[in-house]
């Protein structure tokens, strides 16, 4: 069994430790210049150069000019942040950042309304796909991630004086645009590589919550650095098992443990004898769930027969996304239809099946457009299920046009109305009537 | 009236009132530095939902309102009890942390849901379902009761903004203070979608602190040009038929981004203060 839990754990650890190490560091500015949110916002803002290269130039697009776009968005955040931290004295530099991540958010938003598949990024962006890292992945970033820190390491000296003290700094001569500009664009740099492992919320909770644990004990820069670092790794390394046995998202789960390491250290200072006893029940948690075999240990969504409808972990997106991708490499048809794939398809089985699967409202709607052109009575039977489950408004238009195409009935519809309205129910009742006539 | 005019004048009017609330409410948050409370309560309240999802209680319903209640009165305790001691580290720090604990409570518990990632996309990104009459009234008296609360006390709350130790007593105004944040959030959110709920707090208030040091004046500024962009953006979004949420918080956007512009251009005088 421990041969197993090697295997489950033991790239995603790999994977883990980078992160830990860059992330525990520029934590600790980010911590000092009071600016929490800028991993976040970096990371949407990121998300929506990814999201317009795949719109603009089609998800087929070759590997370095996809990185154009979310390189380019980069250079200018990191720019704006810089120039408005100089030059805007009335507004706390995390307040234009916060409001910088909801307009990022907004805008990923819109365009993956217009992009196909567009969904699978969001939860994806969330929670990441540690747990299928490739050692590919591991490499590469691990390779962006020790340049980046031998530029942190040489530059040191002045990105510590402007975190320590801006004004301190502009009055010595500093050029602090400049050096802003160099650390906000390698902070890019790095939050972009490692929200791609990672997803959003892990990349947070390693910025924050080591560096935060850190400055609860010491000032010292060097022993902060120390703890924030051993810290994270003995969180990743307590996540991943629990993530493992328990059958977790891992992700979420290694972010639950840095928070717990926090919640220890705050226990620590309330009272060392709090503390103590705090961190001694979480390490008997952790070494029973090590030596028991009580969970599955398998990926999430491997049980059957649970009695449950089969749920759709955000993990599990992708491996079928890398199951259809290896398939078609290989000349083989994928077994199951993909949402990419919905214009395409003939199938109406198949189609059906996407459709009770699927439940983005953007891809729904795309499958009964097809069903609508493929069988009539069986699209207009499932835009029917698709209007009553209240999608969105742009997906209502969308789908009562499309179904007015087949079935004149369909200008009975109140769009802006929802589907328990009078007049939708009486409309959907007059179009199944119809339905029922014709068999 | 058309359908159309009235569904316009629908979403526009219970934006305006709303809107009133959130520039005053969003001014306390960035004039204090919190950016990150509103993000807690937010997903705290969609924590709510999905706890009741996992109990049977369907989206929507009362019960699931009740929990999401229960859940961002709890998270207005905990982000009025938990400061750090040291000033090494900033209050949004800890504010920060309880966020990400909030989202991973969420995306754990949509682990064990049926479907449970589905709920989870759907309380981040709302499901900008516009409202009825009825609501726009129900939020108008609710928004006012707060309001007439937060006018009443009004002395006693400003006084909480850049004061970095805490008076005896302050901990009941704070607490007041995330509540009515809590309440509002729990309102607001399921019509709106968490990011324009987020858009409509920040925005408006970011604009008005630009130029505005006082609050009836701020609060002014920041609703006409928050109700402003709004409308523009309802229009955009109805005649090129884009959705509504994410239409509306790009107008803000712009309307922000204008704003700091003009504030660069003209606040020369200021560098270096």
């Amino acid at each position: 069994m421990m041969d197993g839990l090697l295997d489950l754990l033991g790239l995603p650890l790999l994977a883990c430790v980078p992160l830990a190490l860059l992330l525990g560091y520029l934590g600790l500015h980010v911590l000092e210049r009071e600016i929490v949110f800028i991993d976040i916002a970096l990371a949407q803002i990121v998300a929506v150069g990814v999201v317009a290269s795949e719109v603009l130039l089609g998800a087929g697009a070759p590997a370095l000019a996809g990185q154009a776009f979310p390189l380019a968005v980069t250079v200018l955040a990191a720019a704006f942040y810089a120039v408005v931290r100089r030059r805007v004295r009335a507004l706390a530099l995390e307040a234009v950042i916060g409001i910088s991540y909801g307009v990022a958010a907004a805008a990923a938003l819109l365009l993956l309304g217009v992009a196909p598949g567009g969904h699978v990024h969001v939860q994806h962006m969330l929670a990441g796909s540690i747990l299928w890292a490739s050692p590919a992945d591991v490499g590469l970033s691990a390779l962006v991630f020790a340049l980046v820190g031998a530029v942190l390491f040489l530059c040191r000296r002045p990105i510590h004086r402007i975190s320590d003290d801006y004004d301190a700094a502009v009055r010595a001569g500093l050029r602090v645009v400049a050096w802003d500009f160099l650390f906000y664009f390698l902070l890019g740099v790095v939050v972009a590589a490692a929200v791609r492992i990672a997803g959003v919320v892990l990349v947070f909770a390693f910025l924050i919550m080591p560096a935060t644990l850190a400055a609860l004990f010491t000032e010292r820069v060097g022993r902060r650095v120390g703890i924030a670092w051993g810290a994270g790794l003995v969180a990743a390394a307590a996540g991943l098992l629990f993530a493992g046995r328990l059958d977790f998202s891992v992700g979420p789960a290694v972010a639950l443990f840095l928070g717990v390491a926090l919640g220890v250290g705050a226990l620590f200072r309330v009272h060392p004898v709090a503390g103590a006893l705090g961190a001694a029940g979480v390490a008997a948690g952790l070494v029973l769930l090590a030596v028991l075999d009580v969970g599955p240990g398998l990926p999430a969504g491997a049980q059957a027969g649970t009695g449950r409808p089969p749920r759709v972990p955000e993990a599990a997106a992708a491996p079928r996304d890398e199951e259809a991708r290896s398939a078609a490499a290989a000349g083989r048809q994928p077994l199951r239809l993909r949402p990419e794939d919905v214009e395409d398809a003939e199938d109406i089985v198949a189609l059906g099946a996407l459709f009770a699967r699927e439940r983005a409202p953007d891809v729904r709607a795309r499958i009964v457009r097809r069903l609508l052109a493929l069988a009539p009575p069986d699209g207009i039977a499932r835009a029917l299920e698709f209007l009553e489950s209240d999608p969105p408004l742009y997906f209502r238009q969308v789908v009562v046009e499309a179904l007015g195409a087949v079935e004149p009935k369909a200008a009975g519809f109140e769009v802006t109305a929802d589907a328990g309205a009078e007049v939708n129910r009486r409309t959907a009742a007059a179009i199944r009537a119809g339905l029922a006539g014709a068999k | 009236m058309s359908a159309a005019t009235e569904f316009f004048l629908l979403q526009a009017s219970l934006i305006a009132v709303v809107l009133v609330l959130h520039t005053y409410l969003g001014l306390h948050i960035i004039r204090r530095t919190l950016i990150f409370s509103d993000l807690v309560l937010d997903q705290l309240a969609a924590f709510g939902v999905l706890v009741g999802i996992a109990l049977g209680v369907r989206h929507g319903a009362a019960g699931s309102y009740a929990l999401a209640l229960v859940a961002v009165l709890a998270g207005a305790f905990l982000l009025t009890a938990l400061r750090p001691r040291t000033a090494r580290i900033p209050r949004e720090a800890v504010i920060g942390v309880l966020y990400a604990l909030a989202l991973v409570a969420s995306l754990l518990a949509g682990d064990k849901i049926a479907c449970g990632t589905d709920h989870v996309t759907k309380t981040l990104t709302g499901s900008m379902l516009w409202a009825t009459w009825p609501l726009v009234a129900v939020t108008a008296a609710v928004y006012a009761a707060l309001a007439a609360v937060h006018f009443v006390w009004r002395r006693r709350i400003i006084a909480l903004v850049g004061r970095r130790e805490r008076a005896p007593g302050d901990g009941g105004w704070e607490f007041l203070f995330f509540a009515t944040q809590g309440v509002v959030t729990v309102l607001i959110v399921p019509v709106a979608g968490v990011l324009l709920a987020y858009a409509f707090l920040m925005i408006p208030a970011g604009i008005a602190a630009l130029f505005r040091r006082d609050w009836g004046g701020a609060t002014l500024l920041g609703w006409s040009v928050g109700t402003g962009a709004c409308l523009a953006g309802l229009a955009v979004s109805y005649l090129a038929g884009l959705p509504y949420g994410p239409t509306l918080v790009l107008a803000l956007g712009a309307a922000f981004a204008v704003a700091l512009l003009l504030h660069m251009a003209t606040g020369r005088r200021e560098e270096g203060g």
